[in-house]
């Protein structure tokens, strides 16, 4: 049962390594910026502004389960307690000045876009006001399959006027070869990430869902630079390793079931425990959001519209007809055999359309769905034991099945 | 006629459009005969609409989904919504797939409080709204929609007047009334709703009421629930103006007459949506907060009611900086939080009650 990457020791030293960085960017008075995912660090990169994260911020604190005190803070100075748990255990960090990495720097901006959620940019505008930080919002319409005409140039016009807005903001200048550059090793990690998650369709499956979830973090925050190329493809290589030696978490699958919505990130071994049970998850919608269906190649010739392209068609900025589109795609290409949604009670875009993509499976594929409550950061009434319970029935009723 | 009623015999000589927050450019509708109305909340315990929506979905937004599944709406021929907040956007996408009305549309809208939306948003408007043409059979042109802004305009001066008397102490009617009136003015159509308004003016022009010690102002997003205003006349106070997405944010602002080209109309129109009194899902959203506080000063208000709907995430954030405001400016404030049914009803009535006391005085 939770049988390690070697991967994952180099990951822990590549987020080490990123944080200190942040950290010592912020101390050196370097210019730092807050990008929500949806943003493409890549032309922060090319610019010279560190990009963090909070989401990939806020999932630590997940982890390590310090989202419910933090979250007190935030309450304390009005901000309500049915909001993101990301954002709560964010602001609630910034205001105690406490969290998993100690006091967390003030970036000098901030840059986000509309293409995942509402809440994100009332996050963002709640620190831009704490913290007098000038924020930029890349404004990102709610598409139906993707962007394109009016919308796609509105895509392109609007990165252009964030580019403009970083070098008013911090002197730095924007160097197109440069930028053309950290593209180039942006795609080949995208190509890398691409091979990865097909892999994973591989019967045994090679690398279970806690895994990928953990490895994503170079995707969201490394792009385009060399580290990011470097660990995926050592991740690669040991996944095919896998493959030829036969050496899978789960050698005898029972079941094979994919998972849709943010992982819960204080739980990720549950992935782990099922796997005694001969249960793996060999897929989830999540990662795809960074996969080439929704951050494909970046066109090199004409990167910025490329981008506009991807940003404008992010994976929730799309609408129920292309989730369920994903989600008949993955079940057939990686042999699924059950749906496990998390209705995630923070995370509204993502999950608000579960039970009608259920009622979808149901009418129109013969593969069940199971729906679970919980929170992707916040444990405050997580029963762990119920979860991993209607996990097993839910598997035994499609073994069943079978029979 | 109640307002259900009312739109049921409507639809019978004129097709019905619903749509479900105020950035809806209702100019368009009227420019191609179509009647639009703001559907509001009605006290439908959801049961059907849990089906689709889970318990953390803003209950507000729910309602609307219940009374479509339910089939109380069916007098719609189309439902436009906009991309307004994410609970809203989930009862949409159950709308569509559900196919709630014969038509349903959606408005890929702007977040952004910025002029750099208005070529985007026109050219969205047009392509929607030609959509809409093709689905109803219907059509607009330069005149009809020069005519249709000049309706909703003198629809929007009228309720300004309506404000403007109420700040003077010219309109002694209970708060229930005045937001009666104020909100049938998205769903009457504008001549009757002209008409009302008239009457009004006419009973109340020689009153002068001095109400100065009960005045509040009311912040909400959502907020249509009439019984929460009665609730308010009953404990004594006396609601002078309000911060809420169908009352002042809908009324102020006039879309520009200006222009020889229907596509000058039409920017016109997404400019005057683009740059409204916001919303605290659009960003920014600090024009908001300085009228909330404009309004309890010019007004003579003595604090602010903020009533939140339970899981609306904008408002969840946007309070702590009303709340920093109010308090920076010494504004007394209470902060309440419910649902469309009220359904902590006695809950309320006891902390509106306390504020009563510590603003008032018994
Ligand atoms: S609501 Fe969902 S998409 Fe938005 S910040 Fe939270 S987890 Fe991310
Ligand atoms: S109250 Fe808030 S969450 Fe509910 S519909 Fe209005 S904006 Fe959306």
């Amino acid at each position: 049962m939770g049988k390690r990457l070697k991967a994952t020791e180099s990951l822990k030293r590549l987020i080490k390594n990123y944080y200190d960085e942040y950290f010592s960017w912020a101390k050196e008075g370097k210019p730092t910026a807050w990008l929500n995912v949806g943003v493409p660090c890549e032309v922060f990169y090319a610019m010279d502004v560190f990009p963090f994260y909070p989401e990939n911020y806020g999932a630590m604190c997940g982890a390590q389960k310090v989202t419910p005190e933090l979250s007190q803070i935030a309450e304390y100075q009005g901000f309500t307690n049915d909001i993101c748990s990301y954002a709560r255990a964010n602001i609630g960090s910034l205001l105690s000045k406490k969290g998993p990495v100690g006091e967390l720097p003030i970036p000098t901006i901030q840059v986000e876009t509309t293409n995942s959620c509402i809440m994100i940019m009332t996050w963002w505008r709640a620190v831009e006001k704490l913290f007098n930080v000038p924020t930029f919002v890349i404004d990102a319409p709610l598409v139906k399959m993707d962007s394109e005409g009016h919308h796609l140039d509105y895509m392109e016009m609007e990165l252009k006027r964030m580019i403009d807005f970083i070098e008013e903001k911090t002197g730095n200048k924007f160097d197109k070869d440069r930028f053309t550059e950290i593209v180039k090793i942006s795609n080949e990690g995208k190509r890398l990430w691409a091979e990865i998650l097909e892999l994973r369709a591989n019967v045994p499956c090679p690398m279970n869902a806690g895994d990928i979830f953990t490895h994503m973090f170079p995707m969201v925050a490394l792009r385009g630079t060399p580290p990011y190329v470097e660990h995926l493809k050592f991740l690669r290589d040991e996944l095919k390793e896998r493959i030829t030696n036969r050496d899978f978490p789960v050698p005898h699958e029972k079941v094979r079931l994919l998972w849709d919505n943010l992982p819960i990130w204080f739980d990720l071994r549950l992935f782990d425990e099922l796997e005694q049970y001969g249960i793996i998850f060999v897929i989830d919608t999540y990662t795809q959001a960074w996969g080439p269906r929704f951050m494909g190649i970046v066109d090199e010739e004409n990167p910025i519209r490329s981008f506009g392209y991807y940003l404008g068609s992010g994976f929730l900025n799309v609408q129920i007809e292309r989730r369920w589109q994903l989600m008949q795609d993955l079940i057939k290409e990686y042999k699924v055999d059950g749906v496990v949604f998390h209705s995630d009670r923070s995370c509204k875009p993502y999950s608000l359309v579960q039970p009608e993509l259920s009622k979808l499976i149901r009418d129109n594929l013969s593969v069940p769905s199971l729906i679970i409550e919980s929170d992707h950061n916040d444990q405050s009434g997580y029963d762990r034991n119920r979860v991993i319970e209607r996990i097993k029935e839910f598997s035994q009723m499609i073994e069943m099945g079978r029979k | 006629m109640d307002y259900l009623g009312f739109l049921n015999e409507i639809a019978k000589s004129r097709k019905v459009i619903g749509y479900f927050d105020t950035y809806f450019p209702e100019e368009f509708a009227y420019a191609m005969g179509l009647h639009p109305v703001r559907i509001m909340s009605d006290d439908e315990e959801p049961v059907r609409a849990n089906e689709f929506l889970q318990g953390f979905c803003c209950p507000y937004a729910k309602n609307i989904l219940e009374q479509a599944l339910k089939k109380k709406l069916n007098f719609l021929s189309a439902a436009i919504f906009t991309r307004y907040c994410d609970s809203l956007r989930g009862v949409y996408e159950v709308w569509k797939s559900e196919k709630l009305s014969p038509v349903v549309e959606f408005i890929r809208y702007s977040q952004v409080v910025r002029e750099t939306a208005k070529d985007y948003l026109s050219l969205e408007f047009k392509d929607v709204f030609n959509r809409v043409k093709k689905a109803l059979g219907c059509d607009y042109d330069y005149d009809s929609l020069k005519y249709a802004i000049s309706k909703v305009n003198k629809k929007r001066k009228a309720l300004q007047r309506l404000y403007s008397m109420r700040k003077e102490g010219k309109l002694n009617i209970s708060s229930e009334d005045f937001y009666k009136t104020v909100f049938s003015s998205t769903w009457k159509p504008i001549d009757e709703f002209l008409k009302s308004c008239e009457a009004l003016f006419l009973r109340n022009n020689s009153v002068n009421v001095n109400f100065d010690d009960k005045k509040v102002v009311l912040s909400a997003t959502e907020l249509d629930n009439l019984n929460f205003f009665k609730l308010l006349d009953e404990i004594g106070f006396f609601i002078v103006s309000d911060d809420i997405a169908s009352g002042t944010r809908y009324v102020k602002d006039f879309v520009s007459e200006e222009g020889d080209t229907l596509d000058d109309l039409i920017e016109n129109i997404a400019l005057r949506y683009i740059m409204k009194p916001p919303c605290s899902v659009k960003d920014p959203s600090d024009r908001r907060i300085d009228e909330l506080i404009e309004e309890v000063k010019t007004s003579g208000a003595k604090g602010v009611i903020f009533f939140r709907t339970r899981f609306c995430d904008s408002e969840g954030i946007e309070y702590a900086f009303i709340k920093r405001r109010l308090e920076t400016e010494k504004i007394p404030h209470l902060y309440i939080e419910s649902d469309h049914r009220l359904s902590n009803y006695q809950q309320l009535r006891t902390r509106l009650e306390a504020f009563y006391e510590q603003i008032v005085g018994i």
